[in-house]
Order: C-alpha cells, then structure tokens, then sequence
C-alpha cells in the first residue's frame, strides 16, 4: 500500500505548490496592477492640469490683445462703453492671472512668473489708458507690457509643454510596465499550468497503469484458482483411484492369509488328532513341548492371523466404500429435509426403540436442493452416533433442527450424550480414528464418512461437544447443490 | 455323473496362492480334468489360441479368469475370447476381488458366463468353488470343431 502512497502525497504536494505559486502570481498582477493604474491616473491628472494651464494661458493672452484694443479704441474715442469695456477686461485679466497662480502653486518656476504677470497687467492700463509712462520691470527685454505678457505666457507654455512631455512619457513607460507584467504573469500561469498538467497527466497515467496492474493480479489470481482448482480436482481423482486400487490390490494376498491359515487349522486339526491317538496309544513317546505346539501355541498363532486378516479385510472394506463414495455420480433434487430426517428416523426405530430415545425435529424445516442417498447416509450415521454413545445414566435426547443462512442450511444434530474429548474433536473425523470407551463395535468409518459426503456436497461438517454433558454436530449445505464434478466423475468411473 | 466331459479348465490367476486354492477346493468338489493354470495375460491367450492342446485347435474348454493380471486386464482376454467365432461360446467365469458393480456390469456386456467376487472369508471362498466345481461338472457345452 505504501507503494502507491508515496505518488498520491508528491501529487498532493505539487498541486498544492502550483495552485499555491498561480495565485500568488495572480495577486502580484492585481497589486501591480493596481499601483500602476494609481501611477497612471495621477500622470492623467496632472495632464488635465497641464491643458487647464495652458488654457488659462491662452485666455490671458487673448484677453491682454483684447484689452490692449479696448485701450487704444478708447485713447481714439472715447466713451463710456469702451471705458466700461476694458475695464471689465482688466479685471478678467486679472483674474485670470490670479486663478493662473492658483493653478500653478505647485510649480515654484511658474509661480514666480505671477507677479511679473500682475505687474505687466497694471501696466497695460496704465500705459495705454493713461498714457503714463512707466518704467519697464527688470529683467525684460521689452517694456510693453503686451509684449512681456505674451512673452511670459509663451515661457510658461514651454514650461507647461515641458512637463506635459515628461507626464505623457511616465504614463506611455507605466503602461509598458503595466504590460510587461502582464507579459510575464501569463508566462508564470502558463508555466503554472503546464507543469500542473504534466503532473496530473503523469499522475492519471500512473493510476491507469496501476488499475492495469490490479486487473492483471486479479486476472493472475482467476487463472491461479482455477489452475489450482484443476490440480486439486486432479489430486482428489488421483486419490480415489489409488484408494480404489490399493484396496483391490490390498485385498487379494488377504484371500490367502485368510485361506491358508484356514488350511492350516485344518491340518492342525489333523495333527490333533494324531497326537491324541499317540497320546493314548504309546503314552510317554511324545515330548511336553510338541504337545503344546500342537495343541496351544499352533492354534493360538492361527486365532491371531484369522483375527487380524479379518479385521484387516474390514479396514480395507471401509476404505474402499469411501473411495466409492466419492466415484459416486451425485443426483440433485428438490428435497424437504423434514421427509429426509422421517425417514432417516424410520430406518434405526429399531435401535431408537432399543435405546429408548426421544427424537425431537423442531419445526418449521427449510428445503435445499441436494443429494438424498448422501443427506439421508450422513443424518443416519450421526443419529446412530447418538444413539451408540449415549450416556449410561441419562435418558437420550436427540434434537434435529435446521435453519437457512444465507445461501447455505445449517442443520444440527445435537444429543445429550457422553461427549467427545476435546484432544479429539478432529480426530473423530478421520477415517479409523474413535474417541472415548471403545465399548462399541465399528472401525471409525462413520463420520469420516459423513465429513467426505459433506465435502462431497459442497458443504462441510463442525462439531461441538462437552465431555459428559453432549455433543451437537452442524451440518452446512448449499441450498443450492452444483456438482462440480460432474464432467469429472465420468473420468473417475473409469 | 459317471461320464466326465473331455473339459479343459484354463486357470488365469496371477496369484499362485489364490490358484493353489482354487485348484486344491475344485478338486475338493470331485473334478477331476486338466487344470492349466496360466499366470499372465500374454502366455494364457497364446495358448488359448495358439497352443496344439490349446482350446482353439483342441476341443472344449472353460475359462476361470482373474481381471487384475500384471500384463492386462482380464476383461481383455475376456473380449477377444468373446469376439473371436471358435472360442465365443466357451464359457468364462470371472473370478476375481473385485465387486464393483460397474466392473461387473462391464464384464456381463462382455459375454461372461458367470462372475464370482472371491470372498475373503475363507470358508465362503472354499465353498464358492466348490459350488464352482459342482456347477463345471453338470455345465453342458458345446463343441467347438
């Protein structure tokens, strides 16, 4: 898991960077934005300035020649009109000159062209109303006041020009700055983006690559279980042939133990006889040992080989009923498991009447789609387990019941009698293998049986028990029996 | 029962214990004939067809045939004795461990005569055979020239 950990956090990790650098780059353009429009707005102030400057220029200029001809018609002919007229002039040349040096007190240069301004404009009266001489005001060329005007107005045009020029020049370098940032905050976000795109591209490409690699396992895995599947179902026929053969082959030398231990007791018989006419006949001619061969350690010897072949031919026996067991073809139909146990019971009334026992089949009883002769083989060695090992004291109790889980039925068979051990409790399950007082006949066939038929049906087998106080086995069947080996068991009849 | 049949038995067992019992109770039951006991597939079929006392080119005969044999199995013998015209009408007693009901089958569909499960119990088997013997002396069959 760590493996595809470690790219999801450096994704994480870079996201968050390039996310983290576009908007830091996108906050600069909007404070460098801002400050320029700031910059640039106060460059157009102080243009609009500069225009007003120019205009209260070119409005002193004109009125001073207006009143410059005011004076001079009225020096021709005068009249009250006239009079009235320039001295209107005068005072919106004045005023003009004082709204100039309003305009311009933030420029000292300019400002300090005012009074000369003033000056020249009282002089225009004077000089040409008046005819009063008056002496020009220093540092000028000339000393018409007309001419000082237009002079002092033109040089305050060049001065405003001047800085007309150098206010349009800030603002065309502001918006070349403004630009230029622009430029290079389109060239970050791309930069942002790009990289965020090949990360989220390799970052795809690597979930894709590891979906593909999860397909494949889990394709892997199909196949595994299936070859897996295959191999058991392999091993499993394997088995039962080598079961079915061994006991075959197992079988026969067992015929001639059996049989010449058969003919040796009757030859043994014979010599019986013999020795007891000897015995009769010529008393004393034969030694104690042959006595004892004959009539004791012979036939004892020969007890124990019949015994023992017997018992063996029994153990084969077993083994070659579970190997048919399982080459047996199963045949599924719907069964109402209630009719099975009835007839289960109905089959060993005999040693439940013998026993005494009480059958208890608690209803209601689900159906299952199974096998019957299995179902009704594994119920029937379980109730006679019950019955068999019941405890000596107590009256037997045998509780049937069964639920559906799911897609499975659970059925139990639960008893009230002596217990298994619980070093047992696997054991039992294994083929000769008891548990407990071997007071009863059997081989330990029974529930190795009932265990293979269990697996055979797809389902399988758990026991419970408490020594002395009982024990309940729990029988899990599919509801639903698919033989799995069907294709296979005709293979296995071979 | 005063007049034996010219009968061979051809004994294929490949167990010289379990043919030892066998011949020992038929003779136990009062017969008398030829017994050859043959141990392998191949020896018994060559001189089932191909031996001069041999029943293909000598006269009747009957055939008690073991099926788990080292080289073969006894139901190949038993098909080509039943597949071929001169021998099919000998009769073929299988004798053998195995009582499986398939096998059984399998060897009636064959053409067996009769199919008998060796018992492990002694006195069963003795008194098999000698019902077997009993059986071979009242059994009438055909000639084959």
């Amino acid at each position: 898991m760590s493996a595809t950990e470690l790219p999801q956090r450096s994704f994480r990790a870079a996201i968050t960077r390039f996310t983290v650098v576009g908007f830091v780059a996108l906050l600069g353009v909007l404070v460098s934005t801002g400050v320029l429009m700031a910059m640039s707005q106060q460059q157009t102030r102080a243009i609009v300035h500069t225009y007003q400057v120019q205009r209260e220029l070119d409005a002193i200029r004109l009125t001073t020649t207006a009143l410059i001809g005011a004076r001079l018609s009225n020096r021709l002919s005068a009249s009250h009109r006239g009079t009235q007229r320039a001295a209107q002039l005068q005072a919106a040349l004045e005023q003009s000159i004082v709204r100039l040096g309003q305009l311009t007190n933030d420029n000292p240069r300019q400002q300090a062209r005012i009074p000369l301004l003033m000056a020249s404009a009282a002089r225009v009266e004077r000089k040409a109303g008046l005819d009063v001489p008056v002496e020009a005001p220093a540092g000028t060329m000339s000393d018409d006041p007309g001419d000082v005007i237009a002079a002092l107005c033109t040089a305050m045009m060049d001065e405003e020009t001047r800085l007309m020029d150098a206010r349009q020049a800030l603002r065309t370098e502001l918006g070349r700055d403004f630009f230029i940032i622009l430029g290079l905050t389109g060239v970050l976000l791309a930069v942002v983006a790009i990289l965020t795109y090949v990360t989220v591209n390799s970052y795809t490409r690597e979930i894709a690559a590891s979906r593909q690699a999860l397909h494949d396992a889990n394709t892997g895995l199909e196949a595994a279980v299936r070859e897996r599947t295959t191999e058991l179902m392999r091993v499993n026929a394997e088995i039962q042939r080598f079961a079915y053969i061994v006991s075959h082959d197992l079988r026969s030398p067992l015929v001639n133990i059996i049989g010449f231990t058969a003919e040796m007791e009757s030859a043994t018989q014979l010599l019986r006889e013999r020795l007891d006419m000897a015995l009769a006949e010529r008393p004393g001619t034969v030694s104690p040992q042959v006595e004892t061969a004959i009539t004791r350690d012979m036939p004892e010897a020969i007890a124990f080989i019949g015994a023992s072949a017997k018992k063996m031919d029994r153990l084969i026996n077993a083994i070659l009923q579970l190997s048919r067991l399982g080459r047996r073809a199963l045949n599924p139909q719907w069964l109402n498991l209630e009719d099975v146990i009835k007839a289960v019971i109905d089959t060993l009334q005999v040693l439940v009447t013998q026993a005494g026992a009480s059958i208890d089949i608690v209803q209601p009883m689900p159906e299952l789609l199974a096998d019957r002769v299995a179902l009704e083989q594994i119920l029937a060695n379980l109730v006679e387990n019950a019955i068999k090992y019941r405890h000596t004291t107590r009256k037997l109790e045998v509780r049937i019941a069964a639920q559906r889980v799911g897609d499975r039925v659970l059925i139990a068979v639960a008893d009230n009698g002596r217990g298994i051990d619980p070093r047992d409790r696997e054991r039992v399950f294994d083929l000769f293998r008891r548990s407990g007082v071997q007071d009863q006949s059997g081989e330990g066939i029974g529930l190795a049986h009932v265990r293979a038929l269990a697996y055979r049906m797809g389902g399988s087998i758990a026991l419970e028990s408490t020594l002395g106080e009982g024990s309940a086995f729990t029988l899990t069947l599919p509801v639903h029996f698919q033989d799995t080996r069907a294709l296979e068991s005709g293979e296995l009849l071979q | 029962m005063t007049e034996h049949l010219p009968l061979n038995i051809v004994m294929i067992e490949d167990d010289a214990g379990h043919a030892l019992l066998i011949e020992r109770n038929i003779r136990r039951a009062g017969i008398a004939n030829t017994i050859r006991h043959f141990s392998d597939g191949t020896s018994a079929l060559e001189f089932l067809f191909h031996g001069q006392d041999g029943p293909w080119h000598n006269g009747p005969a009957m055939v008690l045939l073991d099926l788990n044999l080292p080289d073969m199995s006894g139901t190949e013998i038993l098909q080509q004795i039943k597949s071929d015209t001169k021998l099919r009408r000998t009769p073929v007693v299988i004798l053998t461990t195995t009582d499986d009901k398939l096998e059984m089958q399998h060897c009636y569909d064959l053409g067996c005569n009769v199919y008998i499960t060796k018992p492990v119990n002694y006195e069963s088997f003795a008194d098999a055979i000698r019902r077997l013997g009993l059986f071979l002396s009242v059994i009438q069959i055909p000639d084959t020239q």
